[in-house]
C-alpha cells in the first residue's frame, strides 16, 4: 500500500545515498590497494547497520510518528480483513448509530439551533405578544403582531436601527397557462435593509416602493433565487417583466441573494412583494394578526431596553384603541382561554421563528435522546466485542510486549481498528443521514402546520463537527477502554500459561456493567416506544365522528369575482352539477374549512328556551356547508332534515346543530324547530331555526371532546370567496380531475390550492405521535437487537470458555439441565441488574414523554409489562443457543482436549 | 528500538560540534556525505572518524534546517551521489558556532592550563 507516494520516493533517496556511500568506499579501499572484496567487507562493516543508520536518518525529517501510525493502520486492515464478520457487524451497527444521531441532530439543528442567514444575526430581536389571563400568562408568546402594532411602533421606537413586518400573503398569479396561487411573502420596505440582505440581480426593494398602489409600472416584486433558477431557468433578462396578480400588477425588480428564504423556517415565499399591495384593512388593521415583527437592535442596546421602551408604547396605544382587540387562544383539546392583559415582549430573533418549532420541539428532543442511547448501546456492543477480540489475541499481544513493545504502541495498534471501524462507519453514517433525514423532513412536513414548509434537509457544516464529535467519542467510548485493558497483561505469565482460562475473571468483570447497561439502555428505549405505539395505536382508533376515507378536499379562490355575488351562486352550481356527474365521483359539496386543517370560525349564539331561561355561547365554531355535505361525510343526520337548494338568501335563516350543540342550547329537549341568535353587533343574525341535529365530530384534533358546531348553509351565509369543495369519490385522482376539469372550463381565472384528503388530514393531524413512534420503535428494534447479539456474543464465548468446568461437571454426574441453567444463571445475572437500571431510567422518561402521550398513562402497567416481556423473551432468546451448546458438551472429549 | 537509542545518544553527544564540521568543510564548495566525511577526517590528521550513523542523521537534520540544500550528481568516477551544499542560513550558523566555539575552547584552555607536568615516578 502506498500512503504517501514522496514519502517512499525520499526512504529509496536515502537508500541509493547510503548506497553510494557505500561504493565510494570501497572504490577508494581499492584504489588504496585493497583485494576487493576484503574492501568491500572492510566498508560494510565499517558503516555497520545500513538499516538502522536509515531509521534514525529518517527521523530526522519528523515524520516517525506517522510512520507508526501507518504501520499501525496497515496492520489494522490486515487484522480487519481476516475477520470479515466483525468488521462487518462493527460498520453496520455505526453506520445505523452515526447514522440516526446525526440525521436526527441534523432536523433539531435546522428547526431549532440554526441562525438566520443574515447579516449578524446575534443584533435582531423579534417582538412578540405575551398574553396573560386570570390564570398566569398562556404557554409561549405569540410570533404574530397586527400591522397596525407595527406601524404605532415603528413610528414611536428609537432603540432599534431598522424594523421589519413580514406575512405571509398568498398571491394568486395569472398566466398564460392558468390562474394559479403562488407562495409569496409581504414585507414593510425596510425590512431587506434591516436584515443586510443584498440582491443576487437588480436591486431590492426599499421603503419608497412600499406605498399603496405600487409604483407607476406595479408594485416591485424580488424574486426568490430558488424559484429564479429552478422555475424561471435562471434568465437574467427577467428583470423588468411584468406579473399579473388579476386586479394589481407588479414587477420585477431584483432577485434575492441565495442563502435566504424566510424569517420563518421552512418557509419559502417564491416572490416578496412590499407590505401595502395588501389591503388597507389587512395592512394597518389592528385585528389582523398576522405579522412577524423583526427589528435590529442599535449598538449598545440589549432586548431588555427594547421591550422597556416598546411595551409602554404598546399599552398606551391598546388604551386608545376604539374596539379592543380580543386575544383568545385555542389549545390542541380545542379549550378556550380569553387573555385580559397583553404585553409585548422583545426576544433574541436570531433563529427566526418557526410553528414547527412548538410542535416538533419535545418530539425531536425525545427521539435525539433515543438515538443518543442507541449509539450509547452500540458502544458498549462494540466494546463487548473489541474486549474479547483482544482476548482472544492474548498470547500475541504478550508476545509483542515480551519483544519489547510499550505498553501505548499496543494501545494505539487496538485502538487503529476500531478508528478505522468508526471512520467507515461515520462515512456510511453520513449517507444513511442523508437518506433518512429526507425521509425525517418529509414526515415532519406532513404535519399541518406545516402547510408547504419544505425543510432543509442537507447535512451543513456544524452537524458535521457534530457527527465527528460523536465518532470520536464512538472511538473514545468503544475502543480505547478494551485496548487499555487489553494491553494490562504480564508477558511472561500470559505466554507460560497459554490458556484462554486466565483471563476469565477480568473478562466477566467486564461484561458485568456492560451488559446488563445494554439492556437497561435497551428496556428505556422499548418503553417509550411502546408508549408511543399504544398512543398512535389509540388515536388511530379514535372515531372522529365522520368518514375516515374516500373523500377530497381541494380550496378554490373566488376572491376576484367577490364583487359580484349573485353570479357566484349559480356559478357554483353549475361547478357542483359538473363535477358531481364526472366519471367516479360519487356525490359533491362545499364547505368552508375541513376539519384538522386549522381554520377555524367562531360566532357567538343564543338560545332563548321557552322557560326564559338564556344559553349563550361565546364563540361556538361554525362552519357553512351546502347540502349533501353530511351524506359525503358521514355524519350521521339525528333529526330533522338536511339543508336542500331551497335554503338560500332571501328564505328563512336555517340552521343545524351537531348534537353537543343541541345539547347545550336546548337540554332536555327536541332542538329541531327551536330558535337561536347568532353574531353580535352589525352582524347579528336573529331567528335562525334549528332544522336538524347531526352527530359530533372532532374538528381541531383527534385528541379532546368534539366541539359544539352551528352548521349554516353555504348558499345563505354572506359570500365566502375561498369554499372548499368536498368529494366523495372512488379514487382520489378522480376527484382531483373533476374538479380541475370543472374549473377550467367555467371558471379559468379562479385558482385551486393543492388538495388534501380526508386521511391526509387525519394522518397529519398526528403527525408529531407517529414521528416519535416509528422512530422509537426503529431504535428499539435496533437497540434490543444489539442487545441480543451482545449477550449471545458473551454467552457463547462464556460456554466454550467454561467448556472443560463443564466436562467435569457432567462427568461428575451434572444433568444437561443443570447445565442450562448453568448458563441461563450466568445471563440472568446480567439480566436483573440490567432491568433495574433500565426501570429507573424508564420512569424518568415516562415523565417527558407524558406530553404526547394519548389515553396512555405515564405508567401504564400493560405497557409496562408487555416491555419487560419483550426484554426477557429477547434476552431468553440470546441465552438458549449458548445453553444448548454447553449443554451438548460431551464429557470425554471435552476433558481429553486439555 | 533500544539499540536506537544508543545511537540517538550518541549524536546528542556530537551535535553541536558535528554540525559545526559539517558545514565547515562545506565551506569551499560542494561535497557528497562520504567526501565530507574523508575531508574531516583527512584535515583532524585522521583523528576524528565521523560514523556514518551520525553522519546522515545530521546531514539530514541540516538540511531540515534549511543550512544546507542537496542535488543529485555525478562525481569524478561517473557514481551517482548526493551532493550538499551550505546556504546562507547555513553560513550565518557556522560563523556564531564558529564564535561559540572559539569562546568555549579559550575558557577550557584557561581552566585547563596552569596544569604542572607530573614528574615521572611521582
Amino acid at each position: 500500500m502506498n500512503f504517501l507516494p514522496s514519502f517512499d520516493r525520499r526512504k529509496s533517496e536515502l537508500q541509493q545515498e547510503l548506497d553510494a556511500h557505500i561504493q565510494m568506499a570501497i572504490a577508494d579501499r581499492i584504489a588504496g590497494g585493497e583485494d576487493p572484496q576484503e574492501a568491500r567487507a572492510a566498508a560494510l562493516r565499517e558503516m555497520g547497520n545500513a538499516l538502522l543508520i536509515a531509521d534514525v536518518t529518517r527521523s530526522q525529517w519528523g515524520w516517525t510518528a506517522f510512520e507508526r501510525l501507518i504501520q499501525d493502520l496497515r496492520y489494522a486492515v490486515r487484522q480487519l480483513i481476516k475477520t470479515p464478520g466483525y468488521t462487518v457487524t462493527a460498520i453496520l451497527t455505526l453506520t445505523l448509530a452515526i447514522g440516526a444521531n446525526t440525521a436526527i441532530f441534523n432536523m433539531l439543528y435546522g428547526i431549532m439551533l440554526r441562525s438566520l442567514p443574515v447579516e449578524h444575526p446575534e443584533q435582531i430581536v423579534q417582538l412578540k405578544l405575551e398574553m396573560k389571563g386570570p390564570s398566569g400568562s398562556a404557554g409561549d408568546p405569540s410570533d404574530y403582531v397586527s400591522g397596525k402594532t407595527y406601524d404605532v411602533l415603528q413610528q414611536h421606537q428609537t432603540v432599534l436601527s431598522g424594523m421589519c413586518g413580514w406575512s405571509n400573503w398568498p398571491l394568486n398569479i395569472h398566466e398564460a397557462s392558468g390562474t394559479h396561487p403562488i407562495p409569496t411573502a409581504a414585507l414593510t420596505g425596510d425590512c431587506f435593509r434591516t436584515l443586510g440582505l443584498h440582491a443576487a440581480l437588480g436591486r431590492l426593494f426599499d421603503e419608497r416602493d412600499d406605498k399603496h398602489g405600487g409604483g407607476s409600472e406595479g408594485y416591485a416584486v424580488v424574486l426568490g433565487y430558488n424559484y429564479w433558477r429552478t422555475q424561471l431557468g435562471a434568465d437574467p433578462a427577467i428583470l423588468g417583466r411584468i406579473l399579473d396578480f388579476q386586479d394589481k400588477k407588479g414587477i420585477i425588480v431584483g432577485v434575492l441573494q441565495p442563502g435566504f428564504e424566510s424569517v420563518t423556517v421552512g418557509d419559502r415565499p417564491s416572490l416578496y412583494v412590499p407590505s401595502e399591495i395588501a389591503p388597507p384593512e389587512d395592512r394597518h388593521a389592528s385585528g389582523a394578526v398576522n405579522r412577524i415583527v423583526l427589528g435590529r437592535l442599535k449598538p449598545h442596546v440589549t432586548p431588555a431596553q427594547v421591550q422597556a421602551q416598546f411595551d409602554p408604547i404598546f399599552q398606551a396605544w391598546q388604551k386608545t384603541e376604539e374596539h379592543k382587540t380580543q386575544f383568545i387562544v385555542f389549545d390542541e383539546n380545542g379549550k378556550r382561554t380569553n387573555f385580559s392583559e397583553v404585553h409585548l415582549i422583545a426576544a433574541p430573533g436570531r433563529t427566526g421563528t418557526s410553528y414547527l418549532r412548538e410542535q416538533f420541539s419535545r418530539p425531536l428532543y425525545i427521539i435525539e435522546a433515543l438515538v443518543a442511547l442507541c449509539l450509547l448501546v452500540a458502544c458498549a456492543y462494540l466494546a463487548t466485542l473489541a474486549g474479547t477480540r483482544a482476548l482472544v489475541r492474548r498470547r500475541e499481544i504478550a508476545v509483542r510486549m515480551a519483544l519489547g513493545a510499550s505498553r501505548m504502541r499496543i494501545i494505539s495498534q487496538l485502538t487503529c481498528e476500531n478508528l478505522l471501524v468508526s471512520i467507515a462507519g461515520a462515512a456510511l453514517g453520513l449517507v444513511f443521514a442523508w437518506a433518512g433525514g429526507r425521509l425525517l423532513a418529509y414526515m415532519i412536513t406532513l404535519s399541518p402546520w406545516a402547510n408547504g414548509a419544505a425543510l432543509n434537509a442537507a447535512l451543513g457544516g456544524p452537524v458535521l463537527l457534530f457527527s465527528i464529535a460523536i465518532t470520536g467519542l464512538t472511538v473514545l467510548l468503544s475502543g480505547i477502554g478494551p485496548a487499555w485493558r487489553a494491553s494490562h497483561l504480564d508477558p511472561i505469565c500470559e505466554i507460560k500459561e497459554g490458556d484462554l482460562l486466565s483471563g476469565s475473571r477480568r473478562h466477566r468483570r467486564l461484561s458485568a456493567w456492560l451488559v446488563p447497561l445494554q439492556i437497561g439502555i435497551s428496556l428505556i428505549v422499548v418503553f417509550v416506544a411502546a408508549l408511543m405505539g399504544s398512543t398512535v395505536y389509540r388515536l388511530l382508533s379514535v372515531n372522529p365522528g365522520f368518514r375516515t376515507s374516500g373523500v377530497t378536499f381541494v380550496r378554490a379562490d373566488f376572491s376576484q369575482r367577490e364583487h359580484a355575488s349573485h353570479s357566484q351562486v349559480s356559478l357554483s352550481r353549475s361547478l357542483l352539477e359538473r363535477i358531481g356527474h364526472a366519471p367516479g365521483v360519487q356525490n359533491v359539496s362545499i364547505a368552508q374549512a375541513h376539519q384538522f386543517s386549522g381554520a377555524m370560525y367562531m360566532r357567538s349564539a343564543t338560545a332563548t328556551l321557552p322557560s326564559g331561561e338564556v344559553r349563550k355561547g361565546d364563540m361556538v365554531l361554525n362552519l357553512t356547508v351546502a347540502p349533501a355535505y353530511f351524506d359525503i361525510m358521514g355524519i350521521p343526520l339525528l333529526a330533522g332534515r338536511d339543508f336542500t337548494p331551497g335554503d338560500k338568501e332571501g328564505a328563512p335563516d336555517v340552521c343545524i346543530l351537531s348534537r353537543s350543540a343541541a345539547q347545550f342550547f336546548f337540554p332536555g329537549q327536541n332542538a329541531v324547530g327551536q330558535f337561536i341568535d347568532m353574531g353580535m353587533g352589525r352582524k347579528k343574525q336573529s331567528h335562525i331555526q334549528v332544522i336538524g341535529t347531526v352527530g359530533d365530530t372532532l374538528y381541531i384534533g383527534l385528541r379532546g371532546n368534539a366541539p359544539q358546531l352551528i352548521y349554516q348553509p353555504y348558499f345563505a351565509a354572506p359570500w365566502n370567496p375561498m369554499p372548499e369543495f368536498v368529494v366523495r369519490s372512488s379514487d382520489t385522482a378522480a376527484a382531483i380531475a373533476a374538479v380541475r376539469s370543472a374549473v377550467r372550463d367555467l371558471a379559468p381565472d379562479v385558482s385551486l390550492d393543492e388538495p388534501v384528503t380526508i386521511s391526509q388530514g387525519i394522518q397529519a393531524s398526528m403527525a408529531s405521535e407517529r414521528l416519535v413512534a416509528l422512530l422509537s420503535g426503529f431504535f428499539a428494534v435496533l437497540t434490543l437487537t444489539l442487545t441480543a447479539i451482545g449477550m449471545y456474543g458473551l454467552l457463547n464465548y462464556s460456554a466454550v470458555r467454561r467448556r472443560k468446568e463443564i466436562g467435569v461437571r457432567m462427568a461428575l454426574g451434572a444433568s444437561r439441565r443443570g447445565v442450562v441453567h448453568l448458563i441461563l444463571r450466568e445471563g440472568l445475572w446480567m439480566v436483573v441488574p440490567g432491568l433495574v437500571i433500565g426501570a429507573a431510567g424508564s420512569w424518568g422518561a415516562a415523565r417527558y414523554v407524558d406530553s404526547l402521550l394519548y389515553e396512555v398513562k405515564p405508567l401504564e402497567p400493560s405497557v409496562c409489562v408487555l416491555s419487560l416481556v419483550v426484554l426477557c423473551a429477547a434476552a431468553l432468546l440470546a441465552c438458549m443457543a449458548p445453553a444448548r451448546r454447553a449443554a451438548s458438551v460431551q464429557p470425554m472429549e471435552a476433558l481429553r482436549l486439555e | 528500538m533500544t539499540k536506537a537509542d544508543i545511537y540517538r545518544n550518541r549524536i546528542e553527544l556530537l551535535q553541536g560540534t558535528l554540525d559545526m564540521l559539517i558545514l565547515q568543510s562545506l565551506r569551499w564548495g560542494t561535497m557528497h556525505g562520504y567526501g565530507i566525511a574523508q575531508d574531516i577526517r583527512s584535515r583532524s590528521g585522521e583523528v576524528l572518524q565521523v560514523e556514518t550513523g551520525s553522519l546522515y542523521p545530521a546531514l539530514h537534520r541540516l538540511e531540515h534546517q534549511k543550512w544546507v540544500k542537496s542535488e543529485w550528481k555525478l562525481t569524478e568516477s561517473n557514481q551517482r551521489a548526493k551532493f550538499y551544499q551550505i546556504t546562507a542560513l547555513g553560513k550565518q550558523q557556522l560563523v556564531a558556532d564558529h564564535d561559540r566555539w572559539q569562546t568555549m575552547v579559550r575558557a577550557i584552555t584557561s581552566v585547563m592550563a596552569p596544569i604542572p607536568t607530573p614528574k615521572e615516578g611521582a
